[in-house]
């Protein structure tokens, strides 16, 4: 994956300047050399860029190889992990739509499910992803969308997505997969199941702290065309933009993140971006020697912590008793990434006692 | 920004958001007002930056500081000089009308005079006779002008709006906003004026020639 992480996306030989590296455009809208050729592409029938708000060439680089390093069909890169989400979410369960959610899921998710997607009419229900069957009994007739981390944080424990994902597919439910901390190195949820992957690329997709990014990905698996009264905003004429983008998958694209772009990216305002669009370039030039390190390096941390003394509990797939050490084995051939917990003994909740 | 006249302690029933406890942060945040600061900008930080995942970057807070020590200069040279090509345009063959606030017949003169003593930035509209097809060889003869759906840049730009930034409206949506098929939106720069000036007339003879050519297709035809 190295070559590709190094490489998708960008020709240098067919950039004007023959910039080998991926430059940051830092304009805020192009040029465009007649009235006609802006015309076209705002009736969606050309390419290129107008505004940054909907997308930048830089962006585009990084949306382009995310999209190869996962093997999917498109990507969407957009200002935060957590925008990601929300819009992934959006797109396919806002209004009035039901998700199923691990009930492992980084606490900002949860909370972000009960409030903010609580006001734009999407409920949902946590499941336990270990429990297959109160996993299968969450779903109902409006859910629209099932989400669940690759490597939960903070416990990292781990999913068995391709059985999570039977279950879904069998109901027509697209899933969303956030491998924030597997990354493309690891893991390819595309691969074991998932419809969409988010990322907060924040974390080691830049793995240098600097930036806030994410990413949306579409793995190519969820067609919106085979239950077509399901998804109205993907299947029906849209009034506002004079499109149905599903006709986007028909062409290759995704109709998903096409709705996303033009509709809940420019509405929302969060778009990335071409600063830190290349620092997340930047850093996925070397995801794939740093997510085995760092992955090794947790492994064997995690093995000195289990069993001291003032340790209660070490939470690493790899360790004696976890139910998804099967899982690290089968699905996690180069690590389990770089977050892990520990319970420590005598945490005594409030404040010290005098003595 | 928060501009400290909202107050939702007046009418809290209506504002549960702000001046009920919030069960998720703990806090009641109408309570930042007594302390001076923003109720409604603490609960947007809190909940819809954080959960829309819209925070700015501090590598474009910082070009928007630099952009701001010169907001000073930049604001009422550019407002004088889109007054001026205003000015110019207003009453020329081919310009039907032109949309700016300190031109004769404008509703919003008196407003203009009144709260807007250092010009009305950058940005107003003309309607060329010919709608369409003189808008699309006006916008295509321009030189210095870009072509382009921004605003506010040094530079000097261009756009139809009843194709771009209106085109996602119905008929009836663009007419309340006054866009029609010959209207061209203008967004001043800092260029030299005579520079913008010169590029706005030969574009302008562009528009009346395309017009009287395509009256001439539709003649003949």
């Amino acid at each position: 994956m190295s070559t590709t992480a190094i490489h998708a996306g960008w020709d240098a030989e067919a950039d004007g300047h023959r910039a080998l590296t991926p430059p940051v455009y830092a304009s805020s809208a192009y040029a465009h050399p007649s009235h006609a050729s802006l015309k076209a592409l705002f009736a969606r029938r050309g390419d290129g860029f107008a505004y940054a708000r909907s997308g930048n060439p830089t962006t585009a680089v990084l949306e382009e190889r995310i999209t190869a390093l996962e093997g999917g069909i498109g990507a969407l890169a957009v200002a935060s992990g957590q925008a990601a989400t929300t819009i992934a979410l959006c797109a396919l369960a806002a209004p009035g739509g039901h998700v199923v959610a691990s009930s492992r899921l980084y606490g900002g998710t949860t909370e972000l499910l009960g409030d903010t997607l609580a006001d734009l009419g999407v409920t949902f229900t946590l499941a336990d992803p270990w429990d297959l069957g109160a996993w299968e009994a969450a779903f109902t007739d409006r859910t629209r969308a099932a989400l669940v981390e690759a490597i939960a944080n903070p416990g990292a424990q781990l999913v068995d997505l391709a059985a999570l994902s039977r279950i879904a597919h069998a109901r027509d439910v697209p899933v969303v997969v956030d491998a924030t901390l597997a990354t493309p190195a690891l893991y390819r949820p595309g691969e074991h199941g998932a419809d969409v992957v988010v990322h907060s690329a924040t974390k080691y997709l830049c793995g240098h702290g600097t930036t806030i990014a994410g990413l949306i990905v579409d793995t190519g698996r969820f067609d919106p065309r085979r239950c077509p009264a399901r998804w109205p905003q993907l299947t029906e004429p849209n009034r506002r933009f004079g499109v149905t983008f599903a006709e986007e998958y028909a062409r290759g694209g995704s109709g998903l993140l096409a709705l996303a772009r033009a509709k809940h990216v420019t509405d929302f305002g969060t778009a990335l971006s071409a600063a830190a669009a290349q620092q997340v370039l930047v850093g996925i030039e070397t995801l794939d020697l740093r997510m085995p390190r760092i992955s090794a390096v947790a492994a064997t941390l995690a093995e000195r912590l289990h069993g001291r003394p003032g340790v209660a509990r070490v939470d690493h797939p790899t360790l004696p008793g976890r139910p998804d050490a099967r899982l690290a084995r089968r699905d996690f051939p180069r690590g389990t990434s770089g977050v892990f917990s520990l319970v420590l003994d005598g945490a005594v909740m409030g404040p010290p006692s005098p003595d | 920004m928060d501009t400290g006249r909202f107050d939702p302690r007046r009418c809290p029933a209506r504002w549960p958001q702000l001046t009920e406890p919030n069960r998720r942060f703990g806090v009641t945040f109408a309570e930042e007002y007594a302390r001076g600061g923003s109720g409604l900008l603490a609960l947007a930080r809190a909940k819809h930056v954080t959960d829309f995942g819209t925070a700015l970057s501090a590598a474009a807070a910082q070009q928007v500081l630099v952009g701001i020590e010169t907001l000073d200069l930049r604001m009422p040279r550019i407002s004088a000089v889109a007054a001026t090509l205003a000015e110019r345009l207003h009453g020329r063959p081919g310009v039907a009308r032109v949309d700016h606030p300190t031109l004769p017949g404008r509703p919003d003169a008196r407003l203009a005079r009144r709260d807007f003593p250092r010009g009305t930035s950058g940005v107003f509209s003309l309607v060329l006779d010919g709608g369409e097809p003189a808008a699309s060889a006006f916008c295509d003869a321009l030189e210095l002008w870009s072509i382009a759906v921004n605003l506010g840049d040094a530079r000097s730009l261009v756009c139809h709006p009843a194709t771009t930034t209106h085109s996602h409206l119905d008929e009836a949506g663009r007419a309340a906003c006054g866009v029609g098929p010959g209207t061209v939106r203008l967004s001043v720069g800092l260029e030299d004026p005579e520079d913008l000036w010169a590029d706005l007339e030969h574009a302008l003879a562009a528009a009346q020639s395309a017009t009287r050519h395509g009256r001439a297709h539709i003649t003949a035809a």
